[in-house]
C-alpha cells in the first residue's frame, strides 16, 4: 500500500463542519483586529513607499525567511531563526493539507500526500515540531527566567506562549494516539517518518483502541479550538509582528542609511515643520510604532540610555504609538518629554539593529526639527549659542571665519583647479588645535602618495551636521546652499575630508540640494592608495583598538580601510567590545558635540573605558568629534598616561619613511 | 502702541581686526557681522510690549548694505518693517542720533528702545542722544522692564544695587544685559520676514563734532603661553622659561 494517512481521521462528523466554522470566525478576528489599524496608519500623510516593488517584496521575503537582521542578535536571534524555519515548515504541511483536502481533492479528485512525497513531509513535519518546542522553550526560558531580561510586558504575552507550547504538545499527542491506531505494528517501515509519533504511539499503545479513539476524538477538538483562538489573537499581542514586520520590510527606505527627508524650504504653503503630531508622522512612521515587538535591542545599544539619560529608543517608538492609537492627534513631544529628544546622539545603533526596520533617525530628528523650527528651542544655552557662531561665523566654536585657513600656510596645497581632490577639513580641523595637527598628516600622507590638495579656504563653512541633527534645518540649508555654490564656482571635481560627518553630509544630504561630485573618506582614499603602492610604510609596535565612528560606520559602511590600513603599518591590532555595526558612538553626533552633557555618565568615558579595559596603548578613531570626546573622557578618567587618543591617519603620517629611509 | 527699535550691525568680537596704518576704522574683509547683542535685547523687549499691546513696531538701522541682515533678523524676530538708513561712512554717535532723529520725529513713536550701547565702539550715547532731541523721556542700562499705561524699569547700578523707576511715555529705554532671553526666530516667522515692508532710505548726516585721531590694539601687558607635549617636555620648558626669566 502507497505510504499516506488518512487525513481527519476519526474526527467526528460534526468535527469539520465546527472547524470551518471557527476557522471563519478566527480569520475574521484576525482580519479585524489588522483592518481596524489602518484607520491610525491613515492619520499619517501617505506612505510614498510603494515604488519598485518587485524589489520590496523580494526584501520582505528574504529578510522574512532567512532573518538576516534577526539573527544579528547572537543568541536570541538565532534561537528566532530557527524558531522561524521550523515554524514555516509547519505553516507549509498545514497549507499542503489545506490545497489538497480542500480544493485539489475535492474539486479534481487529486491527491499528492502520499509515496516519498508523503514520506518527506511527514518527517519534515515532525522534526519541525520538536525544533519549534526546543527553540519555544529557550525562548520561553530567557524570556521568562533569566531575571535580567527585562522586556516591556505585553497583552496575552504568557497565555500565547502557553497556547503554543500547548498546540505543539497536542500536535504530537493527536499524532501518537493516530498512530498506535493505524500504524506502530501496522506499517513498520512508515512509522519512522514520524519518530516522535512512533514513540508516542508505542508508548499509548498499549491503553487500547477504544481508549485510543475517544483520547484523540477528544484531544483534536481541544487542539483545533487552541489553534483558532491563537491565530485570532495575533493582531492583539505581540505576534501581531508576524504579519506587520515582514510588511515593514518591504516598505524599507531606499536612500542610504540614516538619511533625512529634506525639508523645501522655498514651499511657502507650508506652515509648520517637523513632527510635533500623529498627523505631521508619516504612513510609515506609523506603522514603525506598531512593528515594534519591544525587543530591546535598540535599547541595550543606545549610549544614551546606557549612561543614565531619559532616552530609550524603543519607549520614544512606543510613546510614539500610544499618542497615534488615541487618535486625538496630540502631542508627540509633551508624550515623549525633549530631555529624551535632547539626548540622542543620532548614532544610529537602534535604526541599525532593529529586526523590524523600524527608522528612528527621522523620527527623533524630525521633533527636534519641530522644536527648534517651530519653537525656537534648543537643548540648552550653549546649544543656541553654537547655532549663533553657526550662523555669524560659519563654524559652531566662534572662531573667526577669516582665519579659517590659517593652519594650512606652508603646507604645499594647490589652488582647486589644480588638485587632484579637495580637501575639505570641516571645522574641528580648521579651528582646534588638536584637530588640525590631523589634519596637517593628512595632507603629509597624501602628498606623500603623490597627490596634489587644495582648500576652499575661507569660502569653505561648516557642513551644517551638527545643526541639522539638532533639529535646525533651516541653518544647514544656509550653510549648505553656500559650500554647494563654493564648490561649483570652484570648478570641484571631487572631495576629500577627514571627518565623517562632513563626509556624509557632503555625500550623501548634499545630494537632496543638488551636489552630485564624488566625495570620500580619507580612509578609503588612503587605503587605495596604499593598494596602488603610492607610498610606503614602517613597521609601528603599538597596540591599538579602533573606535568607529558612527558616521563612517554604519553610516557609510566604511569598517574594512581602517582595519587595512592599521595592519599596513603594523599595529598590534584588537577589536574593543561593541565595533562595526555595533560601535558604541562616543556622544559627539547629533549636534550633542555643540552640547553639555549634564545627565548620567560620560558617554566618553564609558567608551574609552573599552578601549582601557583592553589593555590598548593607543585608542585610533578617524573622527575629529570621537578624538575631541576621547581626549576629554580619557582625561576625565585620569587615564592619560595609559591611554592615547589619536587619528588613524597621525598613526600613518608617524610611519611614513624619512628622506633617509627612502633614498 | 507705536514701538522703534534701533540697532546696529556689528563685527563679531571673535573677528581677527586689522587696521591699516593711519586708518581710523578696521578693515571689514574677511569679517564676520552680527545683530549687536545689546540691541538682541531690545528687539525681544520691543516685541514682547507689542504682543501685550498690540500695535505697529519698526525697526530702524544706519548702516551699509550688509546691515540689512541685521534688520532681516529683527523683522523674523517680530518686528513689523524695516527701515535701513544707507550710510558707508563711521558715523560718530551724535550723527548717528541725528540722522535717526531726522527719519522718526514726525511719527510720534511711543516707546522706542535701543541696546546701552554697540559692541564695537561702545560709547552707549545713541539712545540717550536720540531721547534728548525727541525731548522725551530716557532711562539707561535697563535690566527689568515691565508696561501697564506707563513703564517700570530697573536699572543696574555699580555694587550689584538696583534703581526701580517708573517713567510716562513716550520714553526711550536703552537695553543693559541680562534684560530678557531674545528669542530664536521660528521657521515661519523667517519666511514672513522675508514679505515684510522693508525701506532704504538715505540721509545726510550732519558735520561730526569729534576726531577720531587714531585706531589701534593696546600695547601688549603680557602673555599666557600654553606649554604643550608629555611630561618631560612641558617640565623642560617651564625650567627653560624659568632660567631664562632668571627666576630659577
Amino acid at each position: 500500500m502507497e505510504a499516506t494517512r488518512q487525513i481527519y481521521w476519526n474526527v467526528s462528523p460534526l468535527g469539520l463542519p465546527v472547524m470551518y466554522l471557527l476557522t471563519a470566525l478566527a480569520m475574521a478576528v484576525f482580519f479585524y483586529g489588522f483592518f481596524r489599524r489602518i484607520k491610525v496608519y491613515r492619520q499619517g500623510k501617505p506612505l510614498g513607499r510603494l515604488d519598485h516593488l518587485p524589489k520590496r517584496i523580494f526584501r520582505a521575503v528574504s529578510e522574512g525567511l532567512f532573518q538576516g537582521k534577526v539573527s544579528r542578535e547572537k543568541g536570541i536571534g538565532e534561537l528566532h531563526q530557527h524558531f522561524l524555519w521550523a515554524f514555516v515548515i509547519l505553516f507549509i504541511g498545514t497549507t499542503l493539507i489545506f490545497i489538497e483536502t480542500d480544493i485539489l481533492k475535492p474539486l479534481f479528485g487529486v491527491t499528492f500526500l502520499k509515496g516519498d512525497f508523503y514520506r518527506v513531509f511527514s518527517l519534515a513535519l515532525d522534526l519541525s515540531g520538536v525544533v519549534v518546542l526546543l527553540m519555544l522553550g529557550g525562548m520561553f526560558t530567557r524570556r521568562f527566567w533569566v531575571k535580567k531580561i527585562k522586556l516591556p510586558p505585553k497583552p496575552f504575552d504568557r497565555i500565547f506562549y502557553a497556547l503554543l507550547f500547548l498546540i505543539l504538545l497536542t500536535g504530537f499527542g493527536l499524532e501518537g494516539l493516530r498512530m498506535a491506531v493505524t500504524e506502530t505494528g501496522i506499517e513498520p517501515e512508515l512509522v519512522y517518518y514520524s519518530p516522535v509519533g512512533m514513540y508516542l504511539g508505542y508508548y499509548l499503545q498499549p491503553l487500547g483502541w477504544e481508549t485510543l479513539i475517544a483520547a484523540h476524538q477528544g484531544l483534536w477538538w481541544l487542539h483545533m479550538v487552541m489553534v483558532m483562538a491563537w491565530i485570532a489573537l495575533i493582531p492583539y499581542t505581540r505576534l501581531k509582528h508576524l504579519v506587520l514586520t515582514p510588511i515593514n520590510y518591504a516598505l524599507y527606505d531606499e536612500h542610504p542609511f540614516g538619511h533625512l527627508p529634506t525639508i523645501n524650504l522655498e514651499d511657502e504653503t507650508q506652515e509648520s515643520f517637523g513632527l510635533a503630531k500623529p498627523s505631521d508622522l508619516g504612513f510609515k512612521d506609523i506603522f514603525d510604532t506598531d512593528a515594534c515587538t519591544s525587543c530591546k535591542r535598540c535599547e541595550d545599544r543606545c549610549p544614551a540610555f546606557n549612561t543614565g539619560k531619559p532616552l530609550s529608543p524603543m519607549l520614544l517608538v512606543q510613546q510614539m504609538g500610544e499618542v497615534c492609537f488615541e487618535l486625538k492627534d496630540g502631542s508627540l513631544v509633551d508624550k515623549i518629554g525633549k530631555d529624551a529628544l535632547w539626548a540622542c546622539t543620532t548614532c544610529g545603533a537602534c535604526q541599525a539593529i532593529c529586526p523590524a526596520e523600524v527608522e528612528h533617525l527621522p523620527k527623533i530628528v524630525g521633533m527636534r526639527r519641530n522644536l527648534v523650527l517651530m519653537e525656537g528651542e534648543f537643548a540648552g544655552d550653549e546649544v543656541a549659542q553654537a547655532m549663533d557662531h553657526l550662523e555669524v561665523n560659519a563654524n559652531p566654536l566662534g572662531s573667526a571665519p577669516g582665519t579659517r585657513a590659517d593652519w594650512a600656510e606652508g603646507l604645499g596645497l594647490v589652488e582647486p583647479a589644480e588638485a587632484d581632490w579637495l580637501y575639505f577639513p570641516g571645522c574641528y580641523a580648521s579651528f582646534d588645535p588638536r584637530n588640525q595637527k590631523v589634519a596637517k598628516a593628512f595632507i603629509k600622507v597624501a602628498q606623500a602618495a603623490g597627490l596634489k590638495l587644495a582648500i576652499l579656504g575661507k569660502a569653505e563653512k561648516c557642513c551644517g551636521e551638527p545643526a541639522r541633527k539638532m533639529g535646525n534645518e533651516y541653518l544647514y540649508q544656509n550653510l549648505a546652499q553656500a559650500n554647494i555654490e563654493a564648490f561649483k564656482s570652484a570648478g570641484v571635481k571631487g572631495i576629500v575630508t577627514t571627518c565623517p560627518h562632513c563626509f556624509q553630509t557632503l555625500g550623501t544630504a548634499y545630494k537632496d540640494l543638488g551636489l552630485d561630485i564624488e566625495v570620500l573618506h580619507y580612509t578609503e582614499l588612503i587605503d587605495q592608495l596604499w593598494k596602488d603602492f603610492k607610498f610606503k610604510l614602517n613597521r609601528i609596535h603599538l597596540e591599538v583598538t579602533y573606535h568607529d565612528s558612527c558616521q563612517l560606520g554604519r553610516y557609510g559602511g566604511i569598517y574594512d580601510p581602517p582595519r587595512n590600513l592599521l595592519e599596513a603599518c603594523g599595529a598590534d591590532f584588537r577589536e574593543m567590545k561593541s565595533h562595526h555595526a555595533d560601535s558604541f558612538c562616543c556622544g559627539a553626533g547629533g549636534g550633542r558635540i555643540m552640547a553639555e552633557e549634564k545627565v548620567g555618565q560620560r558617554i566618553n568615558q564609558t567608551r574609552a573605558k573599552m578601549a582601557l579595559d583592553l589593555g590598548a596603548d593607543q585608542l585610533i578613531s578617524s573622527c575629529p568629534f570621537c578624538l575631541t570626546m576621547f581626549e576629554d573622557g580619557v582625561k576625565g578618567l585620569e587615564a592619560e598616561h595609559k591611554l592615547k587618543p589619536r587619528d588613524l591617519v597621525e598613526l600613518l603620517a608617524d610611519a611614513l619613511p624619512t628622506l633617509e629611509e627612502r633614498l | 502702541m507705536k514701538i522703534l527699535v534701533c540697532i546696529k550691525q556689528v563685527a563679531d568680537l571673535e573677528s581677527r581686526f586689522q587696521v591699516a596704518s593711519g586708518q581710523t576704522w578696521f578693515n571689514e574683509t574677511d569679517l564676520a557681522f552680527r545683530l549687536n547683542e545689546y540691541d538682541e535685547f531690545a528687539v525681544e523687549a520691543a516685541v514682547q510690549l507689542k504682543e501685550q499691546t498690540g500695535g505697529d513696531l519698526t525697526v530702524i538701522s544706519v548702516g551699509p548694505a550688509r546691515a540689512s541682515e541685521a534688520l532681516k533678523k529683527a523683522l523674523a524676530m517680530g518686528a513689523d518693517q524695516a527701515v535701513h538708513v544707507l550710510e558707508d561712512q563711521q558715523l560718530e554717535s551724535f550723527q548717528t542720533a541725528q540722522v535717526i532723529f531726522e527719519q522718526i520725529k514726525a511719527q510720534g513713536y511711543d516707546l522706542i528702545f535701543t541696546g546701552m550701547q554697540s559692541s564695537d565702539k561702545g560709547s552707549g550715547q545713541v539712545g540717550l542722544l536720540l531721547g534728548e532731541m525727541l525731548k522725551i523721556n530716557s532711562v539707561s542700562c535697563v535690566v527689568a522692564f515691565k508696561y501697564d499705561g506707563r513703564i517700570e524699569v530697573e536699572r543696574e547700578l555699580e555694587g550689584g544695587l538696583r534703581a526701580k523707576l517708573k517713567l510716562a511715555t513716550p520714553a526711550l529705554v536703552t537695553c543693559q544685559l541680562g534684560l530678557n532671553q531674545p528669542r530664536y526666530p521660528t521657521l515661519p516667522n523667517i519666511m514672513k520676514a522675508k514679505k515684510k515692508p522693508k525701506s532704504e532710505v538715505t540721509s545726510p548726516a550732519p558735520a561730526s563734532r569729534l576726531q577720531v585721531v587714531a585706531l589701534g590694539p593696546p600695547p601688549k601687558a603680557g602673555a599666557a603661553e600654553l606649554i604643550e607635549g608629555d611630561l618631560l617636555a612641558q617640565v623642560s620648558k617651564v625650567v627653560a622659561i624659568l632660567k631664562e626669566h632668571k627666576l630659577a
